[in-house]
């Protein structure tokens, strides 16, 4: 959390993490290079800068979109989610490279300029097999482009949350348009099965793991719908008992997120997505006695949804009472940072 | 429960979550190579084709402008006293043919160069008996007149063939680039046909060898802006085969796409 921008805000695990991301980065290139010139030593240097940078990125990127997922399913995970936007900035200047090396390579020193030629040399337009790719590999590489200039909170704070995330969504557009450049294109020179089937099994991977998440996510909604009851303009929840003390329960009522949460003996809603990322607040914890997210650490009070000063997020918040030991919660938000008293939990 | 709780600003994260990144951390250090090692070993290889580009040549030979810039270079004189040439194809630089840097020095030295004996400098690009030679900058092209005298050489019909293959940029598949052929270059391909390179076809020989020549329309002009669409595609050529010294040139009727566009099925030369 800051109240100032500063270009990175850097502490222990995010120094960490970005140097075991160069490590693994480093190893991936000083394999691909020192295989490719052992096997395959008359491949040119923009070739093999060209491949080894194009193999690499969409491996970034297949791994970046396991992280969300697979976070979901299991919080252990979520040191890799916590730093997840340098992997990001990280592979759109790989990408970059390959795209430059590209557009050097099969589009400059002719009598077009470059970038018109990436549209205009191949015009198989109307066909699948003879699609131009490049194209969409310089759409994707655009969108990377829009997501790594966007990724600083000034971005995020400035276009708004909700814009921010629409905008960083692209990113499964993103990765559609690179399969899409992938099997267009290098795989039709090579036709190896290993390639088709790497790219087959990281879709695969990447879809399941989805499916997973949002199984997860379903089932614990039908649960909560099935319990629910109706009172009064308040939904019956769960019982206070099957709050763990300073976690939450979430719920989904009449299209609020809530996240409830019982600490120190008492129980309050605030609504559940973040407003820095968009995290789900519900699976945080209280920490010092402030509503933590999950995903960045950002906190909030859980009778007001305000964030301690001098920072200025809030959250809307919501009644609560408690009726013979169960939570009932009432949906109607009020306006973000209202103070709203906890339910006390009776001994 | 799990009591512990990750927060990314904290110094420390907590045990259970720094030995999960730990294991994750491994697995890639395992996959990653694993990965780089099974996309360089699965990849179909390179043809040793060359571009000298850190080495100049000065080249002497008669020089013909058109209809496809060569420098014809004599090699030896048979016993009936017929002089045999090896045809070097001339081009430009960039993605450009050799016609423009040949005209500009036609100008510099105030007289028509086709047919005349010169001295050229430039890289040698070469595969598979096929050499070309991309000219200097202009400054260093010229080296000066030479003594040969042009005798002309007459084409050899060889008759009406079919031709299956890919058309291809000379300048990239000789050399320049490593691949120079296939559905990633063919951007780069039909650059080169509008830049003027001239088209060239590779087709297989019967014995499984590979044999090139190049492509002109029935009256020996290029067609450059016909050919392009059909870059990288198999495609089938139809026409005369002559051989012009050391090169052949086929002189296209007919030039169709073998698996043209979804749905339009295969279609045949008559």
């Amino acid at each position: 959390m800051s109240v100032n921008y500063t270009t990175v805000q850097w502490n222990r695990q995010k120094r960490r993490y970005d140097r075991i991301m160069g490590g693994i980065i480093a190893l991936y290139l000083l394999t691909f290079t020192l295989l490719q010139l052992a096997f395959y030593p008359l491949i040119s240097p923009e070739t093999l800068i060209i491949r080894a940078t194009g193999t690499l990125a969409f491996i970034m990127l297949q791994f970046i979109l396991c992280i969300g997922p697979m976070a979901r399913l299991d919080h252990r995970f979520l040191p890799l989610l916590y730093n997840r936007r340098h992997l990001g900035v990280t592979t759109f200047l790989i990408g970059a490279v390959h795209g430059i090396f590209n557009i050097i390579q099969f589009h400059s020193l002719g009598y077009v300029d470059p970038i018109f030629s990436v549209f205009a040399s191949n015009t198989h337009y109307g066909s699948l097999q003879d699609f131009p790719f490049q194209v969409l590999g310089f759409f994707a590489l655009l969108i990377l482009f829009l997501m790594a200039a966007t990724s600083h909170d000034f971005w995020l704070k400035n276009l708004s949350p909700r814009w921010w995330k629409s905008l960083h969504m692209l990113v499964y557009l993103a990765y559609g348009l690179l399969v899409f450049h992938v099997m267009l294109g290098a795989i039709q020179l090579e036709q190896s099965p290993m390639w088709i089937g790497f790219v087959g099994f990281g879709l695969f991977t990447l879809i399941s793991l989805h499916l997973m998440a949002a199984g997860v996510e379903k089932k614990r909604l039908q649960e909560q719908m099935d319990k629910a009851a109706v009172g009064e303009g308040f939904y019956q929840v769960c019982s206070a008992e099957d709050i763990p003390e300073n976690r939450a329960k979430m719920v989904y009522l009449e299209g609020q997120n809530i996240a409830v949460f019982r600490y120190d003996g008492k129980v309050s809603a605030v609504n559940n997505i973040c407003r820095h990322q968009h995290g789900p607040i519900g699976e945080g914890k209280i920490v010092d006695g402030c509503i933590t997210c999950p995903w960045h650490g950002y906190q909030y009070l859980p009778q007001n949804g305000q964030s301690p000063p001098p920072f200025t997020e809030k959250l809307e918040t919501y009644d609560v009472k408690i009726v013979d030991g169960m939570v009932w919660v009432n949906p109607t938000p009020y306006p973000e940072g209202t103070e709203r008293p906890a339910a006390i939990i009776q001994a | 429960m799990n009591e512990e709780f990750y927060i990314g600003w904290q110094d420390k994260a907590p045990k259970s979550y720094g030995q999960s990144v730990k294991y994750v951390v491994w697995t890639l250090v395992i996959l990653v190579p694993l990965i780089a090692g099974i996309l360089v070993l699965s990849q179909r290889g390179f043809i040793p084709s060359k571009y000298e580009i850190a080495h100049f040549r000065t080249l002497e030979g008669i020089l013909l402008t058109e209809p496809i810039p060569c420098l014809k270079i004599p090699l030896i004189q048979d016993e009936k006293g017929i002089i045999r040439f090896q045809r070097i194809l001339l081009i430009g630089m960039g993605k450009k043919s050799a016609t423009p840097a040949l005209e500009a020095l036609a100008q510099k030295t105030g007289k028509p160069l086709m047919g005349k004996g010169v001295r050229l400098k430039g890289k040698l690009i070469y595969y598979d008996g096929v050499v070309a030679l991309e000219l200097g900058p202009e400054k260093e092209l010229f080296q000066g007149f030479s003594k040969l005298k042009d005798v002309a050489s007459t084409p050899v019909d060889l008759g009406k063939v079919t031709l299956r293959g890919e058309i291809l940029d000379p300048k990239c598949y000789l050399g320049v680039m490593r691949p120079g052929e296939g559905k990633p270059h063919r951007s780069c391909a039909i650059r080169c046909l509008a830049g003027g390179i001239p088209a060239f076809f590779k087709t297989k020989t019967s014995n499984g060898g590979q044999q090139y020549c190049f492509v002109l329309d029935q009256d020996g002009r290029p067609i450059n802006d016909k050919l392009a669409p059909y870059v990288a595609d198999e495609v089938q050529v139809c026409g005369v085969v002559e051989q012009w010294d050391n090169w052949y040139v086929v002189k296209a009727e007919e030039y169709k796409q073998l698996m043209p566009y979804w749905g339009k099925g295969m279609v045949m030369c008559r």
